[in-house]
């Protein structure tokens, strides 16, 4: 198993002196049929100058605390790569070109839920500097995540608490969302808060995916565009609607350290 | 810099591998595995592997000697029929660019036009850099002049720039100080897809100058002489222009607050009779209690100009507005006082607001209106509408009243129902249909009474396009009004237009326009303008065939933006008069021609006759675009003149920029 460390901000160009490789979309979230092949398209294109030959194949992936994506190679134990096939297991690309990957997804007739993979571009070795004279022979890769839910699955998401953590040298507000539906939801909404100095405050919940069975937490932020933006003086209520996929829930809570 | 960032995490975690990935943000993740795992899945292939790779996004053979450039050649023939007045435009647009490394970006732009005659050619160097923080931009040609970006920092009057035939050149000290000149002789642009350039005679000088004198402080000057230029207002068209204009301005830049004080005196002579004039203004703005508050004086006497252009002139007033903007809510209002400052004109007021409120994600509500009361006129109109997102894309329903007591008067109402449909991707659709009710009252003319007539229309629209092959894309702007007025027939505004790329240079691009619907648009409300109740629009249609080739060659990959090794996609959009507020383009909604619109404050292009422009080969990534809004029509303005674009490599994003009424 390769064990992952994440990222809070990933550009979407990865360079090293022979993977310098761009991938479109970063994402797909796709709605299934039972019974039915689907086929999408990946663009991958070579940003190097010279032509590149990239690698790829499935794995599964899962999400840390920490919100980090964990890949798997062997077949997890709820695993539908089965249902995925790829155009090759390695393409190679010209100077600047770009290739349109193909991949097809057939849900068999009795699937039910949300179906969760990746598909990993990668990259030929290279050298990285890991500082203090250390170099490391490394292969890079890009994950596109994809999610296929199949008809009827939707998220049902619930707050089992609330808490108050110290995040990026921020005291930040937090609910912990528990998903026990059948496919991934995110949270969204408008909150607003009124902080131990009266002010007003307007959050809104991070949009992590939360995936079915897990708990994860979720940051309210701030949504101001004033640069530095306010900080919020604790205790704070926090009131307002928390949405997901189509529904709705009042929410109100005081948040102290 | 990122897979030392993974291989730093790989150490950290005393680990086989890393891999840096953001599922929960969605972007794709970069890793890097410093050993190969253990067991792996095989992948099941399609068709067992022998499915035919798709080699044509592929690309060509590229030439990657030389700096990066890039041209464009493209034949074009049209036919344009207006009430019966046929215009055949045939002729070439040639462009091109190098970016040199020495030496700035180099841009040529020409168009050769047979039918009603004429050549125009732009040459233009930007972003040719000193090493003692100068900066110089220059041009050559038919060239739009220049003016201090403190002529564009006010914000209720503006000082146009004028088209000229001559040449343009700015030095720029980083941001503290600019200095400008231009000289040619004046004219106007003219014809459909491939512009003319019908001069005025005579000669048109600009100098400007503007320094950050001292923190916080800006002070600009700019001078404008016209001599023997033909006023394109003369009825007869024998009025002759000279003119003097002289303009000062002095900012004070706070932290939340910002106040300009503008001067302006001009001494204009149209055949022999001098008019001479002074006007100023003092704008300011102050970000206070969470709004944005502008508000200003303004005192311009009767035969103001500028250069061989009357601009607001004979009124004298006061302004505010005021601005909210939060999560769930968008606020706007204000109010004009415009007295005559001859007693020869009118007094005026003026009233708006605007609101919208987020009911949630999904839907918002809103609400406009405006009045208008000039001597004795008066207008108003009010408009309420709701936003909803749902499956199938985003919806607007609103509900509009306009009325004034005109000669004739002249009542509408108003209702439709727009929607932007979610689509597959490569595809676009949005629809519209609404219901129209346009009454004009009765009215004497002399001792007969003219009877008033009710117009009620129903109109159905249709906006997009879609990739119809890998190589075939089809785009159209669709609008059938079915008509009750005295046996007036229905009429229909169309325009389709088919790009077929034969190989990555050469493509043909169809256009065909077709208006037959005569009824007239409804009156806008504007602070400085008279309400005038519109004409019926001109019955008219065109067709057009374009031919083109473009390539591109340097070294490797430098894309505009970009660096050696970037990949590269096109920008694409349209500038449009936004005739519902929404920010959106719905059926039936006009471009906005000849507008110039820069990439990254260095590249220029123009938009064309639709409204269209284009660049062809810009770095991926974010990109900005902004618009230099001189040639738009009034009462038209762009709320926020800057863009950010994210370009994909190979792909064409697009931006359509909503141009809005000024309120």
């Amino acid at each position: 198993m390769l064990v992952l460390a994440a990222a809070a901000v990933v550009p979407l160009r990865a360079s090293a002196q022979q993977f310098a490789a761009m991938v479109s979309p970063p994402r797909f979230e796709l709605e299934g049929r039972p019974g039915q092949t689907q086929r999408q398209v990946i663009e991958i294109t070579n940003g190097d100058a010279s032509p590149a030959t990239y690698k790829l194949r499935t794995a599964d992936w899962t999400l840390d605390d920490n919100a980090a994506v964990k890949l798997a190679d062997e077949l997890a134990k709820d695993s539908c790569r089965p249902w995925v096939a790829l155009e090759r297991r390695e393409i190679t690309v010209p100077a600047g070109g770009r290739y349109r990957f193909r991949f097809e997804v057939t849900p068999p007739p009795e699937a039910t839920g949300e179906c969760r993979f990746a598909v990993l571009v990668g990259g030929g070795a290279a050298t990285v500097d890991a500082g203090q004279n250390i170099s490391i022979p490394v292969n890079a890769q890009i994950a596109v995540i994809v999610y296929v839910t199949l008809p009827g699955a939707m998220p049902e998401l619930s707050i089992v608490r609330t808490g108050v953590a110290e995040r990026d040298g921020r005291q930040v507000p937090l609910l912990y969302v528990r998903n026990t539906g059948r496919a991934h939801g995110r949270l969204d909404g408008f909150l607003e808060g009124t902080d131990a100095g009266g002010r007003r405050i307007e959050f809104t919940p991070n949009g992590l995916p939360i995936l079915p069975g897990e708990t994860r937490e979720i940051a309210l932020n701030v949504a101001s565009e004033a640069d530095p933006r306010p900080a919020v003086t604790f205790p704070i209520t926090i009131r307002g609607n928390l949405e997901w996929s189509g529904k709705s829930t009042p929410f109100e809570a005081r948040f102290a350290p | 810099m990122i897979l030392r960032r993974a291989a730093a995490l790989v150490l950290a975690a005393g680990l086989l591998g890393a891999t840096l990935a953001s599922a929960q943000s969605g972007a794709p993740a970069v890793s890097a595995a410093a050993a190969p795992p253990t067991t792996r899945y095989e992948d099941r292939l399609i068709d067992g592997g022998t499915l035919a790779a798709d080699d044509e996004a592929l690309g060509a053979p590229y030439n990657p000697e030389g700096w990066a450039r890039y041209w464009r050649v493209e034949g074009v023939a049209s036919y344009y029929d207006q009430q019966g007045l046929i215009t055949r435009e045939n002729g070439f647009r040639l462009s091109g660019r190098i970016d040199t490394p020495q030496y700035g970006a180099v841009s040529a732009d020409a168009t050769l036009r047979v039918g009603p005659g004429s050549f125009i050619a732009t040459l233009v160097q930007r972003d040719f850099a000193f090493d003692n923080r100068w900066r110089a931009n220059n041009s050559l040609g038919v060239v739009t002049t220049l003016g201090i970006d403190l002529t564009r920092t006010q914000y209720r009057f503006y000082l146009p720039t004028f088209a000229a035939l001559g040449g343009t050149t700015e030095w720029i000290r980083d941001a503290d100080l600019q200095l400008q000149a231009s000289v040619g002789e004046p004219g106007n642009f003219d014809g459909f897809r491939l512009s003319g350039f019908q001069s005025l005679h005579g000669t048109l000088s600009t100098v400007g100058a503007q320094w950050a004198f001292a923190p916080q402080w800006q002070a600009g000057a700019q001078y404008v002489d016209t001599r023997g230029v033909d006023s394109p207002y003369a009825v007869n068209g024998n009025g002759q222009v000279d003119s003097r204009a002289g303009y000062a301005s002095l900012a004070w830049i706070g932290v939340s607050t910002r106040l300009q004080a503008n001067v302006l005196a001009s001494d204009a002579s149209t055949d022999g009779l001098s008019v001479r004039a002074n006007g100023i203004w003092l704008d300011g703005r102050t970000v206070w209690a969470g709004l944005t508050h502008n508000y200003g004086v303004f005192r311009l006497e009767p035969g103001l100009a500028w250069g061989y252009q009357p601009i607001n002139n004979d009124i004298e007033g006061a302004y505010y507005r005021f601005a909210y903007s939060s999560l769930r809510w968008q606020m706007d209002g204000g109010i004009d006082l415009v007295d005559s400052v001859s007693g020869r004109g009118t007094n005026g007021t003026y009233l708006t607001l605007n609101g919208r409120y987020q009911l949630n994600t999904r839907m918002g509500l809103g609400g406009n209106g405006g009045y208008l009361k000039n001597g004795s006129q008066y207008a108003a109109q009010a408009s309420v509408y709701g936003d909803l997102v749902w499956s199938q894309g985003v919806s607007r329903l609103q509900f509009s009243v306009l009325t004034n007591n005109n000669t004739p008067s002249n009542d509408a109402q108003q209702i439709s129902l727009d929607h932007t449909w979610n689509m597959p991707a490569g595809t676009r659709l949005s629809t519209t249909i609404n219901a129209t009710r346009d009454a004009t009252g009765s009215y004497a003319s002399g001792d007969a009474t003219v009877p008033g007539s009710t117009l009620r229309r129903v109109g159905v629209g249709l906006l997009g396009g879609g990739d119809i092959t890998n190589n075939v894309s089809l785009d159209a702007n669709l609008q059938y009004n079915l008509l009750t007025l005295n046996g007036s027939a229905s009429g229909v505004y169309g325009n389709v237009n088919l790009n077929w790329r034969l190989s990555p240079q050469w493509s043909i691009i169809g256009t065909y326009y077709d208006n037959t619907d005569n009824t007239a648009q409804l009156f806008v409300l504007d602070p400085l303008i008279p309400v005038v109740n519109p004409l019926p629009t001109q019955r008219s249609r065109a067709v057009l065939l374009s031919i083109r080739y473009e390539d591109r060659a340097g070294s490797s990959v430098v894309p505009i933006g970009g660096r050696a090794g970037s990949p590269a996609g096109t920008i694409a959009g349209t500038l449009f008069l936004d005739l519902n507020d929404n920010g959106r383009r719905d059926p039936g909604e006009p471009g906005a021609p000849n507008v110039t619109v820069l990439l990254n404050g260095r590249f220029p292009t123009r938009t064309d006759e639709s409204g269209r422009f284009e660049f062809p080969f810009v770095a991926a990534g974010a990109q900005t675009i902004s618009v230099i809004p001189d040639n738009l029509p009034l009462p038209w303005a762009i709320g926020s003149p800057r863009f950010t674009v994210d370009v994909s490599a190979r792909s064409t994003a697009t931006l359509d920029i909503a141009a809005r009424r000024i309120r």
